[in-house]
């Protein structure tokens, strides 16, 4: 059954709840000015090596490349299961689990380490991109948050 | 003798303008249109470009003009296939823009896909061999 729109929570894929503030290369919130477009996600601080956990009950279906001509970063699609059908999660900036594809996640549960984006951009804050969409239209995900401490598995 | 000179000069530059104008005709640009297992659709009116991923007989891009078909080699299949793995932000930032001439089809690409964005120009002979003319592609931060 799927559950509607405003009553689904996500938990941050750090773990945490904090969004990446304003540094040289822009600032973290969803629809934030990336020149000539508008940032498609929110951007969650974190440590390069710390864990990244799964925001939703859901499969992860593959691996994600943000860059094309630079492979060194990678990324996750998973997508909803149950109360989560229609949504569809994309991170970027991790190195997933080993064998991630194709496993059923829960939310919260580990599925990969922050990758070190300062190799590529000096000086910016390190995060792990994430991105919602529902049904192909792209929503805010700090509006629908879950509170930290209800999503450790 | 003066107006001669003049009505000669008239009828100079009359012909240089016809003989300088493009057989081009005017561009059209054709989004995204669909996605399937094999396939990127991108269409507009009497205008179509199939790019298939799956089939190995053949050239994979198919290009629709009216009722003339080139089937052509890639163009530039490293994004083509970025594309189609990781899809577009929008599917008006992803695009063709073609002109058409006797000697084929001319035009740019143009896409967004994830953090790279970047263009390419290039013609399309009429026996289906492509070239790129000029690319460009940057990554951004996200």
């Amino acid at each position: 059954m799927m559950s509607n729109i405003e009553s689904t929570l996500f938990c941050s894929p750090t773990g945490s709840n904090t969004v990446r503030g304003i540094d040289s290369f822009g600032q973290g919130r969803f629809a934030a000015p990336r020149g000539a477009r508008l940032h498609s996600g929110v951007d969650f601080n974190v440590k390069a090596g710390d864990d990244v956990y799964s925001p939703i009950f859901g499969k992860v279906v593959r691996v994600a490349i943000p860059y094309k001509s630079d492979e060194r970063f990678r990324g996750l699609v998973i997508e909803g299961i149950g109360r989560y059908v229609g949504y569809s999660v994309k991170l970027f900036y991790l190195d997933p689990l080993k064998e991630i594809v194709g496993r059923t996640v829960k939310q919260g549960e580990l599925i990969g380490t922050a990758q070190d984006l300062a190799i590529k951009y000096p000086g910016i804050t390190n995060h792990i991109h994430f991105e919602i969409s529902f049904k192909g239209a792209q929503i805010d995900p700090s509006r629908f948050l879950e509170k930290e401490e209800l999503c450790k598995v | 003798m003066q107006s001669l000179k003049i009505f000669l000069a008239l009828i100079f530059i009359q012909i240089s303008v016809a003989c300088s104008k493009s057989n081009d005709s005017s561009l059209v640009q054709l989004h995204l249109q669909s996605k399937t297992e094999c396939e990127l659709v991108f269409k507009a009116e009497n205008f179509s470009v199939i790019e298939n991923f799956c089939s190995t007989e053949g050239k994979p891009i198919l290009i629709r003009v009216d009722n003339q078909e080139i089937r052509s080699d890639w163009i530039d299949e490293r994004t083509s296939r970025f594309l189609f793995q990781e899809g577009c932000a929008s599917s008006d930032e992803c695009f063709y823009e073609l002109s058409t001439n006797e000697a084929g089809v001319r035009g740019r690409f143009s896409y967004r896909i994830n953090m790279t964005e970047g263009e390419y120009s290039f013609e399309v002979g009429a026996s289906g061999q492509p070239k790129v003319l000029s690319e460009s592609s940057k990554d951004s931060a996200s």
